[in-house]
């Protein structure tokens, strides 16, 4: 008994101020991570009595995934989102693992534009691509269906590219999600060292034989985690779908939990009831990702010294680099053309002459009020995620490497969860959360900015884990040896090492946060509106000029970031 | 006086399992004393305990007399007064060498021109005064090595720690820098303590070597108490080559190893005869004569001599290495100098004194 009073009395002592920064993080997290989910899953047992009041009585029951899961009419979009992730899944792992070959193993000309090209379409909003696909591809107005015209002498209302169908829809989809395969399958074939390959050939393989026996089954691995990734960002994804799915006629997941939200009675519970499985679905994906990886860990084995011996394509060299080309040219160069283009033209169709051209819609997207207000809306938005971000990864990271509180390993994960829960998903629960007392934050740009912190979270504290690492404990303890305490320590020697992986994670969150529309979309008010949702706004009015003039912008922004990033931190920035 | 006393000292990590084990060290001031032993022997653990990242859950840590930690009390780190160097000797890769060594004066209160005096003069002692203004990146292992020593030392710690510096040196730079590391303790002396898996490192560089396996200390003494007087099996076989005997004391000074082969040994006073020991023999302190030179014996000089046949012989270069038999279960190995080489199957007469059969607890 004395004993355990001594010790308590030597805890008390010895406790140390920072720890009220420690746990104050601890809470944040969880307040982060745990509230949203909460108010989702009750939303979606939640039957009210009467319709279209956000206060209202009601009891729990399962009434509303039994009118989901029933009803033909929301049926379809289930199907339809299922055939899109798995289209979109296996043409993008098909095209960029092919792509990620060709880099790594082959005499391709020109890798490094290759690399750099997939780079520029990963950091592409979707909906821009969506955007620019319309005014090349549209049934009618669409580029190339008037070159169609013009080659062929046909009428004026044949065409043969319509991108408002689901292959279009497919197509367009895919474009966005390649990049990120190529990445993840040029990272798993860096990983595999030439040396295993040549074993192979000694022990008697021929290159055929090697690639089927050895190189692939390495592969393997980081193919399907490129696949599930395909297919888990092409059933989360809101706006291509909203812009080229709906004009269609056809809804698939996450439009429909928008109508939903949008309908004039108050369907909410809906939404909740359908974004569960789609929650518990993406769930799945990330599980299976991480099982698929963990167990062929040694697809990462062999170290980046790893000798490479390119296999000799001779004279199909050219084409392999046409074809690699080929895909970043339609999610890049035309989708930037057309935006380029339609935003200088006085009317759109009006032709590429001196007398169309005009800069009034750039005059107009910064003189307009509201849609300034939005832009510096998406900037101050974009900044205040990415700081506070920046701050709350870091901590966690740290706190969770240093073992500072006791659950560390509980707050590692809960700030990884949130790539598991999809924006437009999210958007429901915070919505939920944050409509009604004691915490009214809808209406304001609060409620934006709890969204973006939350759902890039996990890519922060993914970054800032991986620069932490690289810091070793000891010069840390070898600081506090020769006198300074733990904040001395964290502010002369921790945040100088660490400085790289918090500008890094700063970027991290700040590009995809000012172009972030599924989570948006459901959380803006006049008040609060931030760019994305304003170019779906003039998209939906058919105000292609002005979409195009702000896509312009949007892109030099990224571009710009993009360029300050690999400045700063040189080309391995992206690596997570 | 920074002396160390280390008294019941024990930490647990999972609480079942002892890290450390009620471990007692007294180390004097000036003394430098070796923590010698297998990983996870708790050498590292009281190194750490002594240095304020851990708290003992019993016993207590004194420096000068004063009690700096205790599982109700335990000063921080930075409050001891104490310099480390570490494994990956730590040295800060964003601030120049100067800066480095600098770091810890700050928080001594010195500054100004007598901290540039006692900067400029430690890292003469460790010829790195060209170097000052270099970033650490710019410099070798052996570089870093000394940064770490001048930058521990330059504060003029009352305990010097160290924790395996030499281990993430090449060989001949490893050997190279016990001999400085002894250098340097012979012109400062600091009372030190220094973790090491490496018998020869502990040899070379410590007054006293204190032997650790399983949270407990085995053994502590000079190296060549350690080395020619082992006190437990763990220790004869963990410091250089031995032959451990196994058999029966028959006498205070009189080990049967069966087959009719009795030793002399010399006798420990503190081992009773009623334990479990064995016979430590080191390979080298053993001779073999052919019988051809029989007449050159030196069997006259209190050598015991038995008859034996070789199995096996390795050729070293600088030694030969044999394995001998002597009775039918009683196999030895012998290190002999070149020349003269006994072939495998050769009847050998084999020489052993008694003051080179060391009695050790079997445990």
């Amino acid at each position: 008994m004395e004993l355990i009073l001594t010790r308590t009395l030597a805890r008390a002592r010895a406790f140390d101020a920072t720890a009220i920064v420690w746990t104050i993080t601890a809470v944040l997290l969880v307040i982060l991570i745990v509230g949203p989910t909460y108010f989702l899953v009750k939303e979606s047992i939640f039957i009210p009595d009467e319709v279209g009041l956000i206060e209202v009585s009601g009891h729990y029951g399962l009434g509303n995934f039994i009118e989901v899961f029933t009803n033909d009419l929301y049926l379809s979009p289930i199907f339809w989102t299922v055939i899109v992730s798995i289209s979109v899944g296996l043409l993008s792992v098909a095209v960029g693992a092919l792509m990620a070959w060709a880099v790594a193993r082959t005499d391709i000309p020109f890798p490094g534009m290759i690399r750099t090209g997939a780079l520029l379409s990963f950091v592409t909003p979707p909906f821009l691509g969506a955007a620019a696909w319309v005014i090349l591809a549209g049934p009618r107005e669409g580029w190339l269906n008037h070159v169609y015209r013009w080659v062929t002498g046909a009428g004026p209302d044949s065409y043969i590219f319509d991108i408002f169908t689901m292959p279009g829809l497919i197509f367009v989809m895919a474009l966005y999600v390649i990049p990120l395969v190529f990445i993840v399958a040029l990272s798993g074939l860096n990983n595999i060292s030439s040396d295993l390959e040549d074993a192979s050939n000694i022990a008697g393989a021929g290159t055929l034989a090697t690639m089927v026996g050895v190189t692939l089954p390495l592969v393997l691995p980081a193919l399907f985690a490129g696949l599930i990734l395909a297919s888990l960002e092409s059933m989360i994804i809101f706006s291509t779908p909203a812009m080229l799915a709906i004009p269609a006629g056809q809804h698939v997941m996450t439009t429909q939990i928008r109508a939903f939200m949008q309908s004039d009675d108050y369907q909410v519970g809906l939404a909740a009831a359908f974004a569960l499985p789609m929650l518990i679905a993406a769930i799945c994906l990330i599980w299976s990702r991480r099982k698929a990886l963990g167990r062929r860990g040694y697809a990462t084995i062999g170290g980046k010294g790893a000798r490479r011996r390119p296999q000799k394509l001779g004279g199909y060299r050219w084409l392999a680099f046409a074809l690699c080309v080929a895909p970043l040219g339609c999610s890049l160069l035309l989708p930037a053309a057309a935006l380029g283009v339609t935003s200088i033209m006085k009317t759109y169709g009006g032709g590429l002459q001196l007398s169309n051209l005009t800069l009034e819609h750039y005059d107009f997207i910064f003189t307009n009020d509201a849609v300034s207000g939005s832009i510096w809306n998406t900037l101050l938005l974009g900044a205040m995620a990415a700081t506070a971000g920046t701050l709350l990864a870091g901590m966690i990271a740290y706190i969770s490497q240093r073992r500072l509180v006791r659950g560390h390993q509980f707050m590692a994960f809960l700030a990884t969860v949130p790539i598991a829960i999809p924006g437009i998903v999210l958007a429901i629960g915070l919505f939920a959360a944050y409509t009604r007392e004691p915490i009214v934050l809808y209406g304001t740009l609060w409620i934006l900015f709890i969204a973006y912190l939350t759902k890039y979270l996990p890519i922060a504290f993914q970054t800032s884990n991986a620069a932490l690492m690289s810091i070793h404990p000891e010069l840390e303890e070898c600081a506090r040896i020769l006198g300074a305490n733990r904040l001395a320590v964290f502010a002369q020697i921790t945040v100088p090492l660490f400085k790289a992986g918090l500008i890094a994670s700063w970027i991290l969150i700040f590009m995809p946060s000012i172009r972030e529309l599924s989570s948006s979309v459901l959380l803006f008010t006049t008040k609060s509106k931030v760019v994305s949702v304003v170019i779906l706004d003039f998209y939906e009015e058919g105000r292609l000029d002005i979409v195009s003039a702000l896509g312009v912008m949007l892109m030099v922004i990224t571009l710009f970031v993009v360029i300050i990033a690999y400045r700063i931190l040189g080309r391995d920035f992206m690596r997570t | 006086m920074a002396t160390l006393e280390l008294q019941n000292l024990s930490k647990s990590y999972d609480g079942v399992t002892r890290a450390l084990d009620a471990v007692n060290l007294n180390i004097a001031h000036g003394e430098l004393v070796a923590l010698l032993g297998p990983s996870g022997c708790g050498k590292t653990t009281t190194l750490r305990l002594v240095a304020g990242f851990m708290e003992p859950d019993e016993g207590e840590i004194r420096v000068g007399g004063n009690v700096i930690a205790s599982p109700s009390h335990s000063l921080p780190p930075e409050r001891r007064r104490m310099s480390m160097i570490f494994q990956s000797y730590a040295i800060w890769p964003h601030k120049t060498i100067y800066q480095n060594v600098a770091y810890g004066l700050k928080y001594r209160g010195i500054s100004g021109a007598d901290a540039a005096d006692k900067i400029r003069k430690i890292l003469g002692v460790v010829q790195l005064d060209q170097l000052a203004e270099r970033y650490p990146g710019e410099l070798s292992g052996g570089q870093q090595q000394r940064v770490a020593l001048a930058r521990a030392l330059v504060v003029e710690p009352e305990i010097l720690l160290l924790d395996e510096p030499l281990s993430n040196l090449d060989a001949n730079l490893r050997e190279e820098m016990r001999f400085e590391i002894r250098r340097l303790h012979d012109e400062f002396h600091f009372t030190s303590v220094y973790v090491t898996h490496d018998q020869s490192e502990a040899m070379v560089i410590a007054d006293r070597i204190c032997v650790m396996n399983q949270g407990r200390i085995e053994q502590v003494g000079t190296p060549d108490e350690i080395y020619e007087r082992p006190r437990t099996r763990f220790v004869a076989e963990f410091v250089g080559k031995t032959n451990l005997l196994t058999g029966a004391l028959v006498g205070p000074d009189r080990f049967d190893l069966g087959g009719g082969i009795v030793l002399s040994i010399t006798p420990q006073p503190d081992i009773r005869t009623d334990e479990q020991i064995s016979v430590s023999l080191r390979p080298h302190d053993i001779r073999l004569v052919r019988q051809a030179d029989k007449a050159d014996a030196k069997s006259g000089n209190g050598y015991l001599s038995f008859q034996g046949t070789v199995e096996e012989c390795f050729y070293f270069g600088e030694v030969l290495d044999y394995q001998v038999r002597i009775g039918d279960s009683c196999a030895l190995r012998v290190i002999e100098p070149p020349g003269n080489r006994c072939a495998p199957g050769e009847t050998v007469d084999v020489l052993i004194h008694p003051d080179h059969c060391v009695a050790v607890r079997a445990n």
